[in-house]
């Protein structure tokens, strides 16, 4: 019965989604918690992924506890702290989030339209008084590039929204550039590592997959230099069976690995839908809580990682569950 | 470990006492007399780099070893002090007061080599109790962030300098029963210690300043 009721719920939410999503959304900024700013904001992040969002709302959509599962946003912002703390924490170079990154970019980009199309409509000074909360309506303004329109979009003299806007979207930029620089350290530092991978063709996962097309660039070339400056200053007085920066049969391995037995603080999520029930790799412990089984090889030792506890695990162990976004590091 | 880590290059440098198995010609240069050959069952300290090799690579040529199964590797390596059985029962005894610096600098790193050179479970246990005693001493020193080095910071900020003298004591104080045993650290706890300590302060500082 509970599941047909949620069913119907669903469905009378789908038709509302537009109003609905503005409240969730407020997460998304935890400091600043000023309403008219929020719905101002909000309205103008959603406007960059409307048509997308209306496309992606019949494939995406997972009914679940009456939230539908929209990429929404808000959503995205989540999944990219999510990204940027894992790959913080993470040995290994994660692979990128190419929608998620794609998506984010081209919302900034909106964003900084939109919002210096409003202080045009602050220079000119003239304010149609135009006030207007439904968000619909607005939302029908910020796709509109008519110049009148967003002018009448700022529809106060107040400056909040505007300080509001610059200072979420200097919170998003931050966060991307933070990722993006995390990222590179690791490039440098698993720089030979990487190029191996590259050239064994056995292994499963493509460099493509794990590095955009700009860290691919960064990747060669910064190797090329590095390599021409350690073969013009040193290698060449070397004899040539020692001239290989990767070489792996010495008495000391050149290429560095990732530290895969790393220690990790990880927080069990549980499965990204929510539902416990499906996941085929929860099972239920004697406390009868939701639990992953997972196998310490080294020391052939059981672990139960209980659903939203904490705990501090070697990298390799939970490897695949953070990939399935079972686990977040942090 | 990584192949370009200083810490551990400058670890690998250490010489270890070793005992030659053969006589090999042309590496007197070892002893400091080139020229000469190098004689069996000479003592000789290598460097770790070195004498990990020799180890386990053997003399194939050599008459001697002929009726051997398994070739006589060049050297064989003599324990060295720092794992002689006066420093494992000093180790044993009381780790926190234990000297580690004048022991060897880099006693970890030491430590893990050897243990995987000869599999020596008993020294790894050792070394493993030595690092979770010391580690908790470590930390207390690295939690025990002095006071009046926000006061002081934050007195230069807004131009006050009352105070100065007595926060100037307390601190001296405070450095100097910290440094009696942070001189007794060895390169890899220094590391730990910089970190904590660093970290607890910087937390230390978000927490009370801006």
């Amino acid at each position: 019965m509970d599941i047909d009721i949620e069913d119907i719920l669903a469905e009378l939410d789908r038709d509302t989604t537009a109003v609905d999503e503005s409240l969730p959304s407020h997460d998304e900024i935890p400091s600043e918690s000023n309403t008219t700013s929020h719905t101002l904001l909000n309205n103008s992040l959603e406007t960059g992924l409307n048509n997308d969002k209306n496309g992606k709302r019949i494939t995406t959509t997972v009914a679940t506890d009456n939230n539908l599962r929209i990429v929404s946003p808000e959503l995205s912002f989540k999944q990219l702290m999510t990204c940027w703390r894992n790959e913080r924490c993470a040995p290994e170079l994660l692979p990128f989030p190419h929608e998620l990154m794609k998506r984010m970019m081209s919302r900034i980009q909106e964003q900084m339209e939109y919002i210096e199309n409003i202080s045009m409509g602050f220079l000119e000074n003239d304010h149609t008084h135009y006030s207007d909360h439904s968000p619909q309506d607005r939302n029908k303004l910020a796709t509109d590039d008519d110049p009148v329109a967003t002018r009448m979009n700022s529809n106060h003299d107040s400056k909040l929204p505007l300080l509001c806007m610059e200072a979420e979207i200097e919170r998003v930029k931050f966060v991307i550039r933070s990722f993006i620089r995390c990222r590179l350290s690791k490039i440098d530092k698993f720089s030979l590592y990487l190029r191996q991978l590259k050239e064994d063709d056995t292994n499963i996962i493509s460099l493509d997959e794990i590095l955009s097309r700009e860290e691919l660039e960064y990747h060669e070339r910064h190797f090329l230099i590095s390599l021409k400056l350690l073969n013009d200053s040193v290698l060449k007085y070397m004899p040539t069976e020692l001239q290989a920066i990767n070489d792996t049969e010495g008495s000391v391995n050149m290429i560095e690995e990732p530290d895969w037995n790393k220690f990790v603080f990880i927080h069990v999520v549980g499965p990204p839908d929510g539902n416990l029930e499906k996941d085929s790799s929860l099972t239920t412990n004697e406390f009868n809580k939701y639990c992953y089984s997972v196998t310490i090889p080294e020391l052939k030792e059981d672990v139960e990682l209980t659903i939203n506890s904490i705990y501090v695990m070697r990298y390799e162990v939970i490897r695949d569950l953070l990939k399935a976004g079972k686990v977040e590091l942090i | 470990m990584g192949y370009y880590d200083i810490d551990d290059i400058l670890a690998d440098s250490v010489e270890i006492p070793c005992k030659f198995q053969h006589d090999i010609p042309g590496l007197g240069y070892l002893e400091n007399n080139p020229g000469k050959p190098i004689s069996k069952n000479a003592k000789l300290d290598l460097p770790i780099w070195l004498a990990r090799i020799l180890a386990i690579v053997g003399g194939d040529a050599n008459p001697d070893t002929m009726e051997d199964e398994e070739p006589l590797p060049f050297v064989e390596l003599l324990t060295p002090d720092m794992f002689s059985p006066k420093v494992i029962n000093a180790i044993k005894a009381d780790p926190a007061s234990l000297d580690l610096h004048a022991i060897n600098s880099y006693f970890y790193s030491l430590a893990t080599k050897w243990i995987t050179l000869f599999n020596d479970k008993q020294l790894a246990e050792v070394v493993h109790n030595l690092l979770l005693e010391r580690s908790q001493i470590i930390n207390k020193y690295a939690g025990s962030v002095p006071v009046d080095l926000f006061h002081s910071s934050t007195d230069i900020g807004s131009g006050k300098k009352t105070g100065h003298s007595s926060h100037g004591g307390n601190s001296s104080m405070v450095r100097v029963s910290n440094s009696t045993f942070l001189l007794t650290l060895d390169e890899f706890e220094k590391k730990i210690y910089k970190k904590s300590h660093e970290s607890y302060k910087d937390t230390k500082r978000w927490m009370f300043e801006k």
